[in-house]
């Protein structure tokens, strides 16, 4: 299946660029849990191995279609997974 | 000796230049702990509802908690409450920066002033003493000026706190500023106004006493073993500041779009975004006292239509209020907006909601250019919007209505002003849609200053926040109705503790991930004290609800707790909270049940028992 990463803010200088379409070996459905650890294993983050990086983008905000998804809800084949700062403004 | 604290709060009655110590008895500490708590019994005990805000009965509280001044992360803030001019009921402001623990130093937890001095005077707190200056020289100077002013008739190393010419002049937005160019405000509701009815232009204090501190053995090896992993989480925040948020605001419909009634706005949140800011003007980053992250932005703007920009930068909320909801996508004005109001000592939310208002005002013909001395007051015009900040900060041309605040400019106006007047209880909200996160709708409607998203912080748990001591072990559906009456209630009680030991929300709401039972835990360290997380979160809870007996004394009740009919009736047309409206109903049900409020919003007598109030 295939899914679309939109990097926003600091999470496009991780990447080094605004967005990635990454597809996802085997029948799915995936949870967003398995399509990160596959964005990882898949996309160069800046300072690759860096472990602030890679904790970042795994607590980031990931909203498709405006809506929150969680860790362990399941995504659509072709869906736009926007990652945002996860830390409140004040 | 009692540990964390100065033992000492002094009243200084500006009419009479007398100075008394106001005791307070270890029972009360452990009920109140300090801060917002201790200030807020001061506060109902000295004033009432027969207390005219700019009036010399009305007292102005400054106190800081028992953290302040230790090795506690983020400790160095302080708080400011007095009776509110602009709502006309409670009110309270938590700063950051370095004054708090300067007071401290200077051999103060806190101080009350009442009364009005004759004549422009500044106060010098110095090691102890308390002497009155004549400020006549000061007056019109704006904040920045003036903190050098006084630092060089005082200390160097002094801490400065101050009014511009906007308190000066009673404008009802007035904030206090203090650490001159870094400025970290005293905002919210009209504190500054009250410092310039008192004829008190500013006080300044310096100190080197060390706070004591009972197991400082303790503290020290819990901080060095929390601090490195909290510094890393909030890493994001340092490099990009709260504007980091911006992003995140826009796509899920928390930002506040043309007065509110704007939906998607992807392009101009990108030129408003921290990145941005980071990539532009940014030329530096602030720590307030004893915080490790950094997130104050210290920028410049050298060139072009808003040059002069030097010093403290936009947080998310000016970006949002005096950016978005007047769709200004220009981050220099934005910037420059900022600084102005810092210098006149303005409320940026709230003069980002009234421009936002006026702008509304213009599109329908309720205000033209003959009121606003030629300005087109377009949506957008970032050149018009800078403008109303000067016409406000100076009181002159529109600013003179538009300094009232929203509530009252909206009457002035006349019309259907007041369909476009973005307020609760009169305090013009803050950067955050109710309609995005279903749990500000409620804690806006309850907050006891008026549209407050700090008093509660719930929105984070609706989003990434997890609290399990709190009984929030996940994260809860931002959409959901249900149950978010007792989040806000909850997180109301530990806001108030936050507030009232004086250390910064985002050590638990803005990535840092602190729970209660370690802020109780160093409550402990630094005072001695027993207490368990039961007896922490108890004080919270009568915390708050003080703040609502002040308010309800005053006659708030049922009728006031309530959102501007666009926030409960007009969803958002696009972007990432399209078409959604809270059950706004169900929650506050929910949140007088919880709270032990009866059906008209006034804490029951039982409840008042249960914690002390009676």
């Amino acid at each position: 299946m295939s899914v679309t990463f939109r990097f926003r803010g600091e999470f496009s200088r991780f990447a080094g660029r605004d967005s990635v379409i990454l597809e996802i070996p085997g029948s799915g459905p995936f949870t967003l849990e398995a399509a990160i650890t596959h964005l990882l294993s898949q996309v160069s983050i800046a300072g690759e191995g860096d472990a602030h990086a890679h904790a970042s983008i795994r607590s980031a905000a990931f909203f498709c279609d405006g809506r929150l998804l969680r860790l362990q809800d399941q995504i659509p084949d072709g869906c736009m997974i926007h990652i945002l700062s996860p830390l409140a403004g004040g | 000796m009692q540990y964390g604290f100065t033992g000492r709060i002094v009243d200084i009655d500006l009419t009479t230049r007398q100075v008394n110590d106001y005791p307070i008895d270890e029972a009360t500490l452990r009920k109140y702990i300090g801060g917002s708590g201790l200030g807020t019994r001061i506060l109902y005990d000295l004033t009432g509802p027969a207390t005219d805000p700019l009036g010399p009965d009305n007292v102005l509280v400054v106190m800081t908690g028992p953290v302040t001044g230790t090795r506690v992360p983020t400790s160095g803030r302080h708080s400011v409450l007095s009776r509110s001019p602009l709502t006309g009921i409670f009110a309270e402001s938590d700063v950051g920066g370095t004054w708090g623990v300067m007071s401290k130093r200077a051999g103060f937890d806190g101080w009350i002033i009442r009364g009005r001095a004759e004549k422009p005077t500044y106060l010098w707190l110095d090691d102890g003493k308390v002497e009155f200056r004549d400020a006549g020289h000061l007056w019109g100077l704006d904040t920045y000026a003036l903190d050098e002013k006084v630092k060089a008739e005082t200390h160097g190393k002094a801490c400065v706190m101050s009014i511009g010419p906007a308190g000066e002049k009673l404008v009802r937005i007035a904030s206090i500023i203090t650490d001159g160019r870094d400025a970290r405000a005293a905002g919210r509701c009209g504190l500054g106004a009250v410092m310039g009815s008192k004829n008190l232009k500013a006080v300044a204090c310096y100190g080197q006493r060390e706070v004591p501190v009972y197991d400082a053995k303790g503290l020290a090896d819990s901080i060095r073993a929390i601090l490195p992993g909290m510094v890393e989480k909030m890493k994001a925040r340092h490099l990009y500041g709260t504007a980091n948020w911006t992003l995140t605001a826009e796509h899920s419909g928390d930002l506040p779009v043309k007065n509110w009634r704007g939906g998607r706005w992807e392009e101009g949140a990108e030129k408003l975004s921290g990145p941005r800011m980071t990539d532009t003007i940014l030329t530096g980053r602030y720590y307030c006292a004893a915080c490790p992250v950094g997130c104050g932005r210290v920028v410049e703007v050298k060139e072009g239509p808003f040059a002069g920009v030097k010093g403290a930068g936009p947080e998310y909320e000016t970006i949002g209020m005096l950016g978005s909801c007047c769709e200004v996508s220009d981050l220099e004005a934005v910037a420059l907006a900022h600084q102005l109001c810092n210098q006149y000592g303005m409320d940026t939310i709230s003069a980002g909601g009234i421009i936002a208002f006026a702008m509304e005002c213009y599109e329908h013909g309720l205000i033209t250019r003959q009121d606003t001395c030629g300005v087109a007051l377009e949506w957008g015009c970032a050149g018009a919007m800078v403008e109303m900040v000067r016409q406000i900060g100076e009181q002159r041309g529109l600013g003179i209505i538009l300094g009232r605040g929203v509530k009252a400019a909206a009457e002035a106006i006349g019309g259907i002003a007041t369909e476009f007047a973005i307020h609760v209880k009169g305090l013009e909200l803050p950067a955050h849609d109710p309609r995005a996160l279903a749990s500000t709708a409620v804690s806006y409607a309850t907050a006891s200053r008026g549209a407050c998203h700090l008093q509660s912080l719930s929105y984070p748990v609706e989003l990434t926040l997890k609290m399990p001591e709190l009984g929030y072990p996940e994260t809860l559906d931002r959409a959901e109705s249900e149950g978010k009456g007792i989040l806000a209630a909850k997180m109301q009680d530990l806001m108030s503790l936050l507030d009232s030991l004086k250390v910064c929300k985002f050590i638990v709401t803005g990535g840092g991930g602190i729970q209660p039972s370690q802020l109780v835990s160093w409550l402990n360290q630094v005072t001695g004290w027993d207490m368990t997380v039961d007896e922490f979160l108890k004080a919270g809870e009568r915390i708050y609800n003080l703040k609502r007996l002040y308010s309800t004394r005053l006659g708030i009740s049922r009728k006031d707790d309530t959102l501007p009919p666009r926030m409960l009736g007009l969803p958002r047309p696009d972007g990432g909270a399209a078409g959604y409206l809270p059950n706004f109903g169900q929650m506050l049900n929910e949140y007088y049940v919880f709270r032990g409020w009866d059906e008209l919003g006034r804490p029951a007598p039982e409840k008042l028992r249960e914690l002390g109030l009676e």
